[in-house]
């Protein structure tokens, strides 16, 4: 069974359809590329499926539940996580206090512990402590620990998001755009550092992403998207010969069409 | 002397409510103007016990300030279930906040604008320093719980917050509940220290008043909006004799703490004493040598 089935989904805004009639799965352990222009509802596949908005119309299961109609807490329960195109971290607080403010799984004391510090309660409290600054460590962020998250940099601050999703110990990472507006050097930092999550906490991971360096890099599978269709979806081979892709990205002038596939074929 | 005390005791009793509203409005980001209807509600509740049915001062305390939880509940599944952004919540429970007078106004058992007189005295100042100290105790381990750290990831980016698997309504509730538990508080103590209360002790100006002092103390803070609470209080009577020209004085300290440090006098930190002598240390071992 795929971690994640996404079955016949349908979103409108109001008369706009979004996404139309999308299916497709993912399975365990595959790191997963979506890719398309611009508005073609990639970042909406993962508004749906961490329950930001409600579903128009089909289902999407998750780890074997069929997730559309819960809250979004309940489905980051389940173990999905995620980060966002433009960054969102809780920008006046320092990198730990980012990690340790998602790290409440773990955290099972009640109220009354906490109002009156008992024991329990500061014995978890300091097993968040070491949770925070461990996995800061890992990925290598632990010199920032104390910095005020607004004043990383940009590629820090990415990392730190990847950092805090991970926190929630998900099943599956969705990651939006996690190399957008990086150079190429970082890029090829960021394609390392998602590989190696990827193999260190055994996740599944689904990447939107415009650079098809980090794509073809990294995704074993990939699905096209252009104005709310699957247009393609296979490897990072067959995509790139795939002549709706083509289309999609570049247009597709019709009295050329012979020319272009004969360009594609060799 | 005797005013000296006087001023504190008042400053001390709208600590109590501005620290709740600190949970609401520094904590978790969402701003009210009408928390006075929860101090209103917990005079009311502790007041009526002690006025008709003799009831010990901190039973009817207890019970003025949970009473003012009670009502919160109500009043917050609407609002806060809606998902209102913050300044349309404002103007919402402002529009509850006044409604909450004109019911005591109208009300038998608060013998409406007439209000209580001659409610027994029982806030001194020992019930009250205990009282304040409890309060800034139990906020502080609030806030740095699990439970605290969920009202600033709110705070900071609700929608983020969300996505990261924080109960949005859930929380927002919970920390509304806890602020109009201290205002309830606040309000007993009031009731017990004025030995008076009438609703129109109640308006949106001392709603105003407390969000005043929470801003300008510094929102993600609570010592700065203690002691803006004690400053607020302070400036009208240090400058009474400019007699109605004090109020200018308080308006300008508004609005000179807005221009000058517009988080607040303490936004985001608290006084941290450790951090105080290190400074000094090094001050001092910088002139030594």
């Amino acid at each position: 069974m795929d971690l994640l089935e996404i079955k016949q989904i349908k979103k409108y805004f109001g008369g706009i359809c979004a996404l139309d009639d999308i299916s497709f799965s993912v399975k365990r352990n595959e790191i997963f590329g979506i890719v398309g222009p611009n508005g073609a509802g990639k970042t909406t596949i993962f508004n749906l499926a961490t329950g930001a908005y409600s579903i128009s119309n089909g289902s999407i299961v998750f780890d074997g539940k069929i997730i559309n109609g819960m809250r979004a807490d309940q489905i980051i329960d389940l173990g999905v996580a995620r980060t966002f195109q433009n960054i969102r971290l809780f920008k006046k607080l320092n990198a730990v206090d980012n990690i340790k403010a998602v790290l409440y799984h773990s955290a099972s004391y009640n109220i009354f512990d906490a109002l009156i510090r008992t024991n329990k309660y500061r014995k978890i409290e300091k097993i968040i402590d070491e949770r925070a600054g461990a996995l800061l460590k890992e990925m290598q962020l632990d010199k920032y620990s104390e910095m005020l998250s607004n004043n990383l940099s940009y590629g820090l601050q990415r990392k730190l998001e990847i950092a805090r999703a991970l926190a929630l110990e998900p099943k599956l990472l969705l990651l939006d755009e996690p190399a957008a507006g990086m150079n190429p050097k970082e890029i090829s930092e960021i394609i390392n550092l998602i590989r190696e999550v990827h193999s260190r906490f055994n996740l599944t991971t689904i990447i939107i992403e415009h650079h098809m360096s980090l794509i073809n890099n990294l995704c074993s599978h990939i699905v096209v998207l252009n104005f709310g269709k699957k247009i393609a979806e296979g490897t990072a081979d067959e995509i790139q010969k795939d002549p709706n892709v083509i289309e999609a990205y570049l247009g597709y002038p019709t009295h050329l069409k012979k020319e272009v596939d004969t360009y594609v074929r060799n | 002397m005797e005013y000296l005390k006087t001023i504190l005791i008042i400053g001390s009793i709208n600590v109590v409510a501005v620290i709740g509203l600190t949970i609401f409005t520094g904590f978790t980001g969402l701003f009210s103007l009408g928390h006075a209807a929860f101090i209103a509600i917990g005079a009311y509740g502790a007041g009526i016990l002690t006025y008709f049915y003799h009831v010990p001062l901190f039973l009817a305390i207890l019970f003025g300030s949970i009473l003012a939880g009670f009502i919160s509940l109500i009043i917050g599944y609407p609002t806060l279930k809606g998902n209102l952004s913050s300044d349309s919540l404002a103007v919402a429970l402002l529009g509850f906040g006044e409604a909450i007078r004109v019911i005591l106004e109208n009300l038998k058992i608060t013998q409406g604008a007439r209000g209580l007189p001659g409610i027994h005295i029982y806030s001194t100042m020992p019930v009250i320093i205990v009282v304040v100290i409890i309060s800034i105790l139990v906020a502080r381990n609030l806030i740095n719980s699990k439970y605290g750290r969920r009202f600033v990831a709110i705070r900071e980016d609700s929608m983020a917050a969300e996505m990261l698997g924080v109960p949005l309504f859930k929380t927002k509730y919970f920390s509304f509940f806890i602020s109009a538990l201290y205002c309830g508080l606040s309000g007993g103590l009031f009731a017990h220290y004025f030995g008076f209360i009438q609703p129109a002790m109640f308006t949106m100006e001392q709603s105003t008043q407390i969000l005043a002092s929470v801003v300008c103390g510094g929102i993600g803070s609570i010592t700065g909006p203690i002691i803006a609470t004690y400053i607020f209080v302070a400036i009208p009577e240090i400058f009474r004799f400019a007699k109605l020209w004090r109020l200018v004085f308080y308006g300008a300290a508004l609005v000179l703490t807005m221009i000058f440090r517009p988080s607040g006098l303490m936004g985001y930190q608290e006084i941290n004493f450790s951090r105080f002598f290190n400074k000094y240390n090094r001050f001092n071992n910088k002139i030594r040598s």
